[in-house]
């Protein structure tokens, strides 16, 4: 009377995957962030299936510090994406093509 | 939980403090005179940190219900990140004055990201190394982008940061699907979980692999290790994610980009090497022998090519490092092979410290002949320095000659060490690839030796205030000289002494 | 097994079908008259001044930023209060371990309000 595990990994799959091509199609920089977020879940839903059904509490474990390590994330890269914003007043990543070669 | 546990984590612990008191010092501080004492502070904690490591000695010790192990490969690659920190705050102090940066914040983030690179360096379980990669990488996104009003530097932080995050969010998919396949072949076949160690942990997921028939080439696990091995690959600028290496190097300020080349690549590839000891010898198919095979040759080729015709020199070393980093991952390759193994992790072990050294003194250089804190960057501003600055042309030859792999450099020992490994691993071929790699980037390392030596120019000589840096170059072409000519007397019998395999053959398990 | 979720499937299936009768009634049977005012966003109250999507200031993101570091690291406060009773000999331990951890934050809170991140404008 419950939810196969296979369930759980195949959608925590596929929302990994969404992740991925927002990653590689989006041009903002917060929606490619947003993306990533998206797999960092992906990735907690798993991990929260796993320790469920192995009956172990390592996988919530890692689940909050993965919530943690995100957040800190978030924090720098919001830092860094408004320094940007400041100098230029456009965080797209079309305008980041400053170093080639 | 003892006091032998917090000795064990004694390292990464100084740095941490280390980086609070710091920030706290620059906080109530407004005078300069004491600004100079952050960065006396900021050494003492990381000789603080070298001694602790030292204490340690060579046998192996775990710590935190079996999260950390350290033995005498964990000591010498803490005792060497230690070291570039210390190296690295006492050579940027010229680049930070020029440009106004703030300077408690910029020690405290070395510190730090020392500290995670720390624990990543001694974790035996996953989630220590998580924790310690994430710690090392978010202090890199800050770094690369630390100056902050040059539109370079900035985009370099956030194309870092952006690739970073990426790539970590893969990285912990890799853990969570080993985590589950270790898990559920254990539940399967009625193995118990090891005493005191969690399924994240090396040495569970050792015994799953040398126990468990056909675990080795379970789908789940294979697609876990393989997204677990590009990953750490990444973090130490490996291709195919090796786009952003380059980019990097050349934004952010020379010091920084050093230390990034440096700590990144000691952190990533040691634990690498512990996650390799206990697939050596596993049935694991082809599938991860494939891809690492792949990465290495694409990196050395990728790297060596992309060197080839640079007109920056920051962004020629970004090449060169992805290059390296396929060398030693040809090291790592060939510990997989149990005979190989031994020679292998010394050979990787000898090629970390030589790049490490290289590779600090390499950007050392580059800040060492700038003016007014702005980087030498232009390869054309190297035009005809032997002329104007022999001591500097020299400095920048031997380093470039190293990384070439010329014999009576250290750079040639080390190449030599991992193809040899590589060869009794019997891995003719890719060695021969890797060879021809090498014969590209030789093309590109004697173009600017040409360009220093033999090409006259009208430049004039500016003389250089950064004398730190000029201090750290000179000290680093000799070491690498001294390293290369007296290999055996000098540095490798200790390497040797203090390289014994991590602790995950899969029977020591209790 | 997956049967018991059958009457959820209904009750989804049964909402859909009612929502989507009602909305095509209404616009089938209903008489249409537009006016000005009808069709502005808001029929009775203050006439809106400008879009909604206006850019926020960034000092916001500072803001936000601050906000989910501290918030989200109480997360760790939670299995350790749960655990704590449990931890026995530990327990003297376990309440260093925390300090330390709060002391980390206090750390970075300092530092926050010292370099005057907490100020608006």
């Amino acid at each position: 009377m419950s939810i196969p595990l296979n369930y759980y990994i195949v959608l925590s799959m596929i929302l990994f995957s969404l992740g991925i091509a927002g990653v590689t199609t989006r041009r903002n920089p917060i929606l490619i962030f947003m993306s990533i977020e998206l797999m960092l879940n992906a990735v907690n839903l798993s991990l929260i299936a796993f320790g469920r059904y192995l009956g172990d509490a390592g996988g919530q474990m890692l689940t909050i510090f993965v919530m943690a390590v995100a957040a800190a994330e978030v924090s720098v890269g919001l830092g860094i994406l408004i320094a940007i914003f400041r100098t230029k007043d456009n965080v797209d990543v079309d305008v980041l093509n400053g170093l080639k070669g | 939980m003892n006091f032998g546990d917090i000795h064990a984590a004694g390292a990464p612990i100084l740095m941490a403090v280390g980086g609070c008191v710091v920030l706290l010092t620059d906080l109530a501080s407004k005078r300069s005179a004491t600004r100079k004492f952050g960065t006396f502070l900021a050494i003492l904690f990381c000789i603080a940190s070298m001694v602790c490591s030292y204490t340690l000695g060579g046998q192996l010790r775990t710590a935190f219900s079996n999260g950390i192990a350290v033995e005498g490969l964990v000591v010498t690659m803490q005792i060497l990140l230690a070291a570039i920190a210390a190296i690295t705050i006492v050579a940027s102090s010229e680049i930070l004055q020029s440009f106004h940066l703030p300077k408690g914040e910029y020690r405290a983030l070395i510190l730090l990201a020392s500290a995670g690179a720390m624990v990543l360096v001694q974790s035996l379980d996953l989630v220590n190394a998580f924790v310690g990669i994430e710690i090392m990488s978010v202090a890199f996104y800050v770094l690369a982008g630390y100056r902050r009003a040059q539109a370079a530097s900035e985009e370099a932080g956030a194309k870092y940061f952006l690739m970073g995050a990426f790539v970590s969010a893969i990285l912990l998919f890799g853990i969570a699907l080993i985590y589950g396949s270790v898990g559920l072949a254990m539940k399967a076949n009625g193995l118990e979980l090891p005493q005191g160690y969690s399924f994240t942990n090396i040495v569970t997921i050792s015994k799953a692999i040398h126990q468990v028939p056909g675990f080795g080439t379970s789908p789940l696990f294979l697609l876990g290790a393989v997204m677990l091995i590009g990953s750490l690959m990444f973090k130490a600028g490996v291709a195919p994610f090796h786009m952003v290496a380059p980019d990097v190097y050349q934004g952010a300020p020379a010091p920084i980009a050093g230390f990034l080349a440096t700590t990144s690549k000691v952190a990533a590839f040691t634990i690498l090497m512990r996650f390799f000891t206990i697939l050596a010898g596993a049935d694991t198919g082809a599938a991860i022998n494939v891809v690492v095979i792949g990465l290495a040759l694409l990196s050395i080729i990728v790297g060596n090519t992309g060197a080839a015709n640079q007109k920056s020199i920051k962004r020629l070393f970004g090449y060169s490092s992805v290059a390296h980093g396929g060398y030693i991952v040809l090291g790592l390759l060939a510990s997989l092979g149990t005979e190989s193994q031994a020679a292998a992790i010394t050979a990787v072990t000898f090629y970390i410290v030589a790049y490490a050294i290289t590779t600090i003194g390499s950007f050392a250089v580059v800040a060492w002949l700038g003016k007014d804190g702005e980087d030498a960057d232009a390869i054309s501003a190297y035009r005809g320095l032997g002329k104007r600055n022999l001591g500097a042309a020299i400095t920048l030859g031997i380093f470039l000659l190293s990384l070439s792999g010329i014999p009576l450099t250290v750079g040639f020992l080390t190449k030599l060490g991992v193809f040899m490994a590589l060869l009794s691993a019997g891995g003719t071929w890719v060695a021969v690839v890797a060879l021809i790699g090498s014969a590209i980037g030789l093309y590109a390392y004697l173009r600017v030796i040409s360009e220093m030596f033999f090409v006259d120019s009208t430049q004039q000589e500016t003389s250089s205030t950064d004398g730190a840096s000029k201090l750290v170059a000179v000290s680093a072409a000799t070491l690498v000289i001294v390293m290369g000519v007296f290999p055996s007397q000098a540095l490798l019998p200790s390497f040797e002494a203090s390289v014994t395999a991590p602790p995950v053959s899969g029977d020591e398990v209790k | 097994m997956l049967s018991s979720y059958i009457p959820v499937l209904v009750m989804v299936a049964g909402a859909t079908i009612v929502a989507l009768a009602l909305i095509g009634l209404s616009a089938l049977l209903g008489p249409r008259r537009p006016s000005a005012s009808k069709d502005s966003a808001y029929e009775c109250g203050v006439t809106p001044i400008g879009s909604a999507r206006e850019r926020f200031p960034v000092k916001f993101y500072l803001t936000a930023m601050l906000f989910i570091v501290f918030d989200i690291e109480t997360i760790f406060l939670y299995p350790w209060a749960v655990n704590y009773k449990a931890s026995g000999g530990l327990m003297f331990f376990n309440l260093v371990e925390m300090l330390v951890f709060v002391a980390i934050l206090l750390v970075g809170y300092i530092y926050v309000w010292k370099r005057g991140g907490l100020e608006w404008g």
